[in-house]
């Protein structure tokens, strides 16, 4: 095998290559899969794309689906820098959520111009503090921070269950466990005819934002030191845990953004279960993205659009929701192959 | 668009759609579980493929699968962006997503499950099983030899609580003596605690469950390997527990969905709530199992057919609480407000709504 093929399958692996090669097997995978189990992989493949970009609206719901995936990716990604191992998005944006939802429940009935910025605001403290928890489970007493965000995230799954069953439930809801419906001035702005509003801007402009500050300035510099080689770090008189928590507040705040911005947005109140797995989505996303700030921007979409066409593959093609999760899983599988396939290339 | 005008075409030959190209009215359908739960979801189901044979010229969407949140908003969305004129939301929670959505599509029509709401273009059907749960549980009643009944439901709500009522007081109707055991899943769908559930309730000497859960399916399964009986909710199951099953409330919501679809197509349709029972038919008693011996069928159908002529109401006194309380005086039918809001279990029934 010649280096300049290695040369040149690495270079295609800069920050876009990578998940378009990925998308190009997930493809194929997906053909495979649909032949296996006896449909015209062309015209399923095709269901697939209308579902999730055929027209302006199928654009408009990936993308949707993609916002809260893109900041919950990025919380993962910013306690990995110091190499720690955060699955606690989905907590996160539960308690950003919460902290957001208890913003604009004591505002009401006169909502005014600052309730929108203090609604995002709280929310991002809400899920910063949630953070915070493990961050100093771990700094101070070495609990095992996979293990803290695993377990907080069921904590505020349930907080947010026992609010809308009991002190926020809207008595006109008939029994159903909601809190009253959020007025128009809690919604973030709307893009175009869609429900696509601005966090997806926000989160698209915090990743580059991410991404520059990770590699280009002193501070990006500490915490590559910290992760890969904490024994220098400690000579070099790097301090892990201030670090550590500064990571895993800013990461927190990212979900709890997301948690706050989907509530108000898309949801229009709080009610069990809507994250709807983005927190674990955007978990995989980080993985599969490397971590790398700005590959997970268009991962992020791939794994929104991909959700979001499910119920599209179903109506369109009449096959059961199984076989859309099957293809869900076979986006990961793509990823994999291609990192891994990647990766035994590199030069030792 | 232009992937869309390219992408359909194809579709259409690939998917052997094309034949049915002229359709006048497409209709869609959503579902909170698998279509084939053999219980809540595949009843709207089997409406939907009759209303697909009945209506002609009608072609239907159905997803399955979809969480009370947000997501049936797109999911709705996209069934009347694909040409669906009428949507069967069924899920309970489905309902506010259903009147905000109906706002921006005035000329949609909306049906729900179950709803207490109603807006310009959003109906509501639902049927009560009272009746047929009574008459169910009078078989339960003369099938038990240890006189302990069990009862596996989700939760908590009137609606559950009804049926276990029901259950009992039909099953005292035959025996007296007889005590209801109740046990709560926490969830509509939890095969694995249904399991469970029922084999505890075997263990302790009880010889016939009811169930009010999403499907009969698991505890009718359990039942038939443990060698007892079962009385099953929203689908007949006899054929996975032929020797288990006594008999059970299945809903039929064809004729419903018909009725209201033509009315919709007629341009005579006005939203409401539509409630149907046994007496309508949207409610129907299964065909009874062999345990159930020829005299106690003819008593059973001397009910019904007491029932279907308005000579018996089941929520009539006298009916005492489980603590032994007069709830109703004999001859003194249920006010409305308490049957709707049910809080309280009748006397034989052990368990708490807790």
């Amino acid at each position: 095998m010649s280096g300049g093929t290695v040369d040149r399958a690495r270079a295609m692996a800069a920050p876009l290559g990578r998940p378009a090669l990925a998308a190009a097997a997930f493809v194929v995978l997906a053909a495979v899969f649909f032949a296996v189990i006896g449909r015209n992989p062309l015209a399923m493949i095709g269901v697939v794309l209308e579902a999730a970009a055929g027209d302006s609206y199928a654009i408009g719901e990936s993308l949707v689906r993609a916002t809260p995936i893109l900041l919950c990716a990025l919380a993962t990604a910013l306690p990995a820098r110091v190499g720690l191992i955060s699955v606690g998005a989905e907590g996160q944006f539960y308690a950003g959520a919460i902290a957001g939802t208890g913003t604009v429940l004591s505002m009401l009935p006169t909502p005014g111009w600052t309730m929108l910025p203090l609604m995002l605001v709280t929310g991002a403290l809400g899920g910063m503090v949630w953070s915070l928890v493990a961050g100093l489970l771990r700094t101070g007493l070495q609990v095992n921070e996979t293990i803290s965000t695993l377990l907080t995230n069921y904590v505020a799954a349930l907080l947010v269950t026992w609010l809308v069953y009991g002190p926020w439930k809207n008595p006109a809801s008939q029994g159903w466990p909601a809190t009253v419906e959020f007025p128009a001035a809690a919604r973030l702005p709307a893009l175009f005819d869609s429900r696509v509003h601005a966090g997806l801007l926000i989160g698209i402009a915090l990743a580059v934002v991410l991404h520059l500050v990770l590699t280009r300035t002193r501070w990006g510099l500490v915490l590559d030191v910290l992760r890969s080689n904490p024994r220098a770090g400690l000579v070099a008189g790097l301090d892990f845990r201030r670090n550590a928590l500064i990571v895993m507040a800013l990461g927190g705040a990212l979900a709890g953004l997301a948690g706050i911005a989907e509530t108000a947005s898309i949801q229009g109140r709080l009610q069990s279960d809507i994250a709807g797995g983005a927190g674990f989505s955007g978990f995989l996303v980080a993985w599969l993205a490397r971590n790398h700030c700005l590959r997970i921007i268009p991962l992020s979409l791939l794994v929104g659009a991909l959700l979001a066409s499910g119920d599209g593959l179903q109506m369109f093609a009449q096959v059961p929701s199984s076989v859309t999760l099957v293809i869900q899983g076979l986006l990961f599988v793509a990823v994999l192959l291609v990192n891994g396939w990647l990766d035994r290339k590199r030069p030792a | 668009m232009k992937l869309h005008r390219l992408v359909r075409p194809l579709l259409a030959a690939a998917l052997a759609l094309g034949a049915h190209a002229a359709h006048s009215q497409t209709i869609g359908y959503i579902y909170v579980g698998p279509e084939k739960d053999y219980g809540y979801n595949t009843s709207h189901d089997l409406g939907r493929q009759y209303v697909e044979k009945t209506v002609s010229g009608t072609k239907t969407l159905h997803v399955e699968n979809i969480p009370e949140t947000a997501e049936v908003s797109r999911v709705m969305e996209r069934m009347i962006k694909s040409g669906a004129s009428i949507v069967f939301a069924t899920s309970y929670g489905y309902l506010d997503y259903a009147i905000e959505l109906g706002k921006k599509y005035p000329k949609v029509a909306f049906m729900h499950a179950g709803g207490l709401k109603t807006g310009d273009n959003v109906g509501t059907y639902w049927a009560n099983s009272d009746d047929a749960i009574y008459l169910a549980g009078m078989a339960a009643g003369s099938v038990t030899k240890s006189g302990k009944l069990g009862f596996i439901a989700a939760f908590p709500i009137p609606q559950v609580v009804r049926s276990i009522n029901a259950f009992t007081l039909g099953a005292q109707a035959m025996n007296p003596k007889v005590t209801t055991t109740v046990v709560w899943t926490g969830g509509w769908l939890e095969p694995a605690k249904e399991a469970e559930a029922t084999n505890s309730l075997v263990d302790a000497g009880i010889d016939v469950i009811g169930e009010q859960v999403d499907s009969p399916i698991t505890i009718a399964q359990t039942a038939e390997k443990r060698g007892i009986f079962v009385v099953g909710k929203d689908v007949d199951v006899s054929k996975f527990a032929p020797k288990s099953v006594l008999t059970g409330a299945s809903w039929n919501w064809g004729p419903t969905m018909v009725k209201v679809v033509n009315e919709i197509k007629a341009g005579t349709w006005k939203p409401s709530h539509i409630r149907g029972d046994l007496k309508d038919g949207t409610v129907v008693l299964d065909p009874f199992g062999p345990a159930v011996t020829e005299p106690v069928r003819k008593t059973i159908l001397a009910k019904k057919a007491d029932i279907l002529a308005d000579k018996f109401e089941v929520w009539s006194g006298p009916m005492m609480a489980q603590d032994g309380k007069e709830l109703l005086p004999a001859g003194k039918a249920m006010p409305m407000d308490m049957l709707e809001s049910m809080g309280f279990l009748v006397k034989g029934v052990i368990g708490t709504i807790k």
